[in-house]
């Protein structure tokens, strides 16, 4: 068993352990604690599939910005932070149901249908950062920029909704830069 | 490695997402459920990406573009459950059902949330 | 080498998000005081943005023009093609947009939705439907399709201080972020399989042989999941009659015609483009899901009495009415008539909607008594939207309806007989609650309420009921070239 293989059975059994306690803790910030440790497994898994750029980028991206955000929610909206009471008996057992159904029907698919192929590492281009900004400059700039639609219409969208306040009716007679300053200020 | 190796870590991730999903009540750890269903999805597409030894990057470039998709998705979040968080109190999906449909046909109100819809948007709030 | 770009074929959607941009800057500059006084310069801005879109289209009509290609040379696979099929949707989606912005007067004047940044994000959802349309690689598509709905769950959410549209906003953002988790799955294993994502050569790839079949069927079988959910197809539709009735009427009208178009249209592109090679697999699936998703629309639609409801569960059964030709899509042009419905069920879907805004003004609560003899105080308002709802249920004057139901209903008889019956049945229930309405509309009433039309609501429901009539007395106009766009 080579180097590659054994990183990738730790790494992937880290992902899988911590995956396990992000939907099984009690302790909602706990999930989003062991989240971080399953993104940082897969983040390493994708170096060692050549995927160097898409490693970083989650470690960046995941890691960094959406698990903060996931905290910032959890915080904002007070979760209580002790333990949880959510998971009964009459909601885990359905769940799980479906769940095993998934992971036997999605696993001996991909397995049957894979067996005795091998992925080499050895001769695969590594997905470096110069490697990447050329694909996608060269072959997915519509995607690109229709990303960037994207990411625009999120932001004025979260912002907006944010600007939306269940109280908004009395002070709607004040002018705007009065209710923008108050806004600042919050 | 075997190819069926990061294969298999993708289906059971999934798997593992369904389950968070379906099991947690907060908006938010449904949403790191999803998180982890799109995690496996990446994992599939950087592995076939290597496989395939596709010249066109395409799995990569795919995981790229899905990582900035989840990045927006909860962004969006973020602000969709504050603001149910205020209008509510709570971020229970199972305890929103101000609008579930479930308006028996002879109730002549036509049903939960109708009358207090009516009382917040009628002519006299809207001045 | 950077690829060449066509400008004019991407004309459209580009129009439409720089006048995005326009609207947005301009809200955030000029500001509240046009608001305040009633003046509706994004609402207008946003009407010439998407009549300057069609002006592209109107251009391309005939011609396939491909661009974006990564081929050797810059030739096939392309991700970017404009073609005849999507010209007619754009149709819909510029028609639909430019309705919905007029409607989104009706919301604004209450005072309640902030003008500019409605407008900013319907442009926004628009600009990712045009594009979906046009897409023909899984990476585009999927991007796409998220710009159509990541824009909807803010304008769900879009209306001060109702705490139904912040639950409407949460259900319909987890609903789709789980969907597209799925279809995403589908996809990888799809992609692993054929090694592209180019819609063509995957499917030569997959008539070819290529790669382990059962992967890819499980593959096609995640990736209708996730699109099941987005059309909501019955059992994927619970989100659907929440949304509708807690999010402002003009983004249920928005949700129920372009957004649910533009999954269709991904529907089509996926299955009937990439996956053509695979239709006996994915055949028998749509049919059931079509069943379903038509009987059990049209069972529940008949005990609703809130208008929006009855609407958001009849577009359910319409739903299941554009599923059928997937049923049969072996045969040449049954895709097509999938199309036609759409187009149709845009047109006249929207009317309604356009009236149930106007009345929504004054009686919010959308009971179906609150239409009781709307035909007599408000005759324009009353035949507007009995002639839609008659086009709905397929019944003569509604001749567009009718046509609409034939052409989908010849499509499935032959291949899949059953389903047609279960389509003829399923007619019949709508023709119940179509009636129910329309005997509300005639029915003699004692008070006259005042309704505040809002000058661009007016206008939307007379473009709806022009563009009805016109189709009605002249079928040809719409359905030749939309019948002829997918052979």
């Amino acid at each position: 068993m080579s180097v590659v293989e054994v990183l990738f059975l730790l790494l992937g059994l880290a992902a899988l352990g911590s995956a396990l306690l992000v939907v099984s803790t009690k302790n909602m910030v706990h999930a989003a604690l062991w989240l971080v440790v399953t993104l940082a497994s897969i983040a390493g898994i994708y170096l060692l599939l050549a995927a160097e750029f898409v490693a970083w980028v989650q470690v960046l991206i995941y890691v960094g910005a959406v698990v903060v955000l996931l905290l910032f929610a959890l915080m904002l909206t007070r979760a209580p932070t002790g333990p949880q009471p959510d998971t009964t008996v009459a909601r885990v057992l359905p769940a799980a149901a479906v769940a095993v159904l998934v992971a036997a029907l999605l696993a001996t698919t991909v397995v049957a249908g894979f067996t005795g192929v091998r992925l080499d590492l050895d001769g695969a281009v590594v997905g470096s950062a110069a490697t990447t900004g050329e694909t996608i400059f060269e072959k997915w700039v519509l995607p690109f920029e229709v990303l960037s639609v994207l990411l625009l219409a999120a932001l004025v969208g979260a912002i907006v909704l944010s600007r939306l306040r269940t109280d908004d009716t009395e002070d709607r007679g004040r002018p705007r830069e009065q209710r923008d300053a108050q806004e600042v200020r919050r | 490695m075997p190819l069926w190796w990061p294969l298999l870590l993708a289906s059971l991730l999934f798997a593992i997402g369904v389950y968070g999903v379906l099991v947690r009540r907060n908006a938010v750890l449904v949403l790191m459920g999803v998180e982890l269903m799109l995690n496996a999805v990446n994992i599939n597409l950087v592995a076939f990406d290597a496989h395939l030894r596709d010249v066109l990057h395409g799995g990569q470039t795919f995981a790229l573009f899905i990582i900035v998709i989840a990045a927006a998705e909860v962004g969006l979040a973020l602000a969709i459950v504050l603001l149910v968080f205020r209008s509510h109190g709570h971020i229970d999906v199972d305890r929103l059902r101000g609008l579930a449909d479930r308006d028996p046909p002879t109730e002549p109100s036509g049903g939960d949330g109708v009358t207090a819809h009516s009382a917040l948007t009628g002519p006299g709030r809207t001045r | 080498m950077p690829q060449s770009i066509d400008w004019l074929a991407v004309a459209g959607p580009l129009v439409l998000a720089l006048t995005a941009v326009l609207v947005l800057l301009l809200d955030a500059f000029l500001g509240s005081p046009h608001a305040r006084s009633g003046g509706h310069l994004p609402a207008m801005l946003t009407v010439l943005g998407v009549t300057g879109a069609a002006v592209p289209a109107a251009l391309l009509w005939g011609e396939r023009r491909a661009t974006f290609c990564v081929g050797p040379g810059g030739g096939e696979p392309c991700s970017f093609v404009v073609d005849d099929f999507t010209l007619v949707f754009w149709a819909v989606v510029i028609f639909g947009t430019g309705v919905v912005a007029l409607l989104g007067t009706a919301a604004v004047q209450e005072g309640r939705t902030p003008q500019g940044e409605w407008c900013f994000l319907l442009l926004s959802s628009a600009t990712g439907a045009m594009t979906i349309a046009a897409s023909r690689d899984l990476v585009t598509l999927v991007v796409a399709l998220e710009v159509v709905s990541l824009p909807a769950f803010a304008m769900a959410g879009l209306r001060r201080g109702d705490p139904r549209s912040a639950e409407a906003a949460v259900k319909f953002f987890l609903v789709s972020v789980i969907s597209t988790a799925v279809m995403l799955m589908g996809v990888s294993l799809v992609y692993g399989v054929t090694g592209t994502v180019f819609l063509e050569p995957m499917d030569r790839a997959l008539e070819a042989g290529a790669g382990p079949r059962n992967v890819a069927v499980a593959g096609t079988l995640l990736t209708i999941v996730g699109l099941a959910f987005k059309v909501a197809a019955v059992p994927f539709h619970m989100w659907i009659p929440d949304t509708y009735v807690g999010a402002p009427i003009a983004v249920a009208a928005y949700l129920s015609v372009v957004s649910k178009a533009a999954g269709f249209v991904g529907l089509i592109l996926v299955l009937g483009f990439g996956l053509r090679s695979f239709a006996s697999v994915w055949e028998p699936l749509v049919a059931v899901l079509a069943a379903l998703t038509m009987t059990v629309g049209n069972l529940l639609a008949l005990w609703q009495q809130q208008v929006v409801r009855l609407l958001a569960w009849s577009s359910v059964a319409q739903a299941g009415y554009i599923l059928v030709p997937f049923a049969a899509a072996s045969t040449s042009g049954a895709l097509a008539a999938s199309m036609g419905y759409l187009a149709i069920y845009a047109f006249v879907n929207l009317g309604a909607f356009a009236v149930a805004a106007v009345v929504g003004t004054a009686h919010p609560g959308q009971q179906m008594s609150d239409y009781r003899g709307l035909v007599r105080q408000r005759p324009a308002l009353g035949w507007a939207l009995g002639f839609a709802l008659v086009a709905l249920a397929g019944l003569p004057p509604g001749v567009i309806g009718l046509l609409a139901k034939v052409v989908v209903f010849n499509a499935a008889a032959g291949p899949a007989t059953w389903l047609a019956v279960v389509m003829a049945v399923n007619v019949a229930i709508g023709l119940v609650y179509y009636a129910r309405w329309l005997f509300e509309l005639f029915a003699a009433a004692e008070a006259r309420p005042a309704y505040r039309v809002p000058a661009g609501a007016g206008l939307a429901v007379a473009v709806t009921f022009l563009a009805g009539v016109v189709f009605s007395v002249f079928p040809g106009l719409l359905l030749d070239p939309v019948l002829a766009a997918l052979r």
